[in-house]
């Protein structure tokens, strides 16, 4: 058993470094962003960032739609998001907001999210929360 | 390319090491806590979840190991259904108002909600995950923009 004790860990590349196994098998990725959003404290018509990494700014563009700006960019503009959202009763889903068929709407610095409740409807949750994970 | 090979990275303060690139700038975050479970409770694989409590049909409580101290955690996860959608919800005690989402820094409430829309009208689903991404630190109050 070997231990390392530090605070920081530095990689070499614009990536983090990669974890793997003893016989070299990438076993572990960073999650590259995260951000939980809310009703603002007050103003539960507005929204603000309650918590994130990496997530520079939220903007409420409609209802159930959110814009999610990153603070630096994401290595790709293909990756994964996963995400939920807060409902007392019903199903509430975080989506890419694109229909079939479309291009989906993420670059490297944003991309567009959908809360929707069933079945199709848009609505505006109190707490919505993503994460993405991406690589090169 | 250089590699260090240990078994254990551990931090030397409360919470994980940072992850930065070459210029120093903070490029990943870790998974603070993830379970995979049956909806009988059955805790099938886990990191960070000490326990689940089932609290109302298809609702749990997922307890977290002790110290964790995440403000404002992202969640996220999935569910098995052969027929309509199943997807995991974050409880919340009211729909509108602040602060009434059950996301604390001990444990999380989650429901896995039928896609007609009831919590009664569940499939009879065995295989639930969630993946919980939280920091110690609030993040800054980030863009304030009208509600559309």
């Amino acid at each position: 058993m070997s231990t390392i004790n530090l605070g920081v860990l530095k990689s070499t590349t614009a990536n983090p470094p990669t974890m793997q196994s003893q016989n070299g098998i990438d076993r572990g990725k960073f999650c590259r962003a995260w951000v939980s959003f809310g009703r603002r404290l007050g103003d539960v018509n507005q929204y603000e960032v309650l918590s994130q990494f990496n997530t520079l700014a939220v903007e409420d563009t409609g209802v159930g739609t959110y814009t999610i700006t990153f603070q630096n960019a994401l290595p790709s503009n293909r990756c994964a998001f996963a995400g939920a959202a807060t409902m007392m009763n019903e199903i509430i889903a975080v989506v890419i907001n694109a229909g079939n068929g479309e291009t989906p709407p993420i670059t490297t610095t944003t991309v567009n999210i959908r809360t929707c409740k069933a079945n199709v409807q848009n609505f505006d949750a109190q707490y919505i929360s993503l994460f993405a994970y991406g690589d090169q | 390319m250089s590699t260090l090979k240990v078994n254990n990275v551990q931090s030397i303060t409360p919470y994980p090491p940072y992850i930065l690139d070459s210029s120093g700038k903070e490029v990943g975050k870790l998974a603070t806590a993830w379970v995979s479970f049956h909806s009988d409770g059955t805790i099938h694989n886990s990191f960070n979840v000490i326990s689940i409590t089932a609290s109302s049909t298809n609702q749990y409580v997922l307890s977290f190991t002790p110290g964790l101290r995440i403000n404002n955690p992202a969640v996220a996860g999935s569910s098995n259904a052969s027929g309509n959608i199943v997807h995991p919800v974050i409880y919340a005690l009211n729909e509108v108002n602040r602060n009434q989402q059950y996301v604390f820094s001990s444990h999380l409430e989650v429901r896995f909600v039928h896609g007609v829309g009831t919590v009664e009208a569940q499939e009879n689903s065995t295989y639930h995950t969630i993946t919980v991404i939280g920091d110690n630190a609030y993040g800054s109050a980030g863009s304030l923009m009208p509600q559309g």
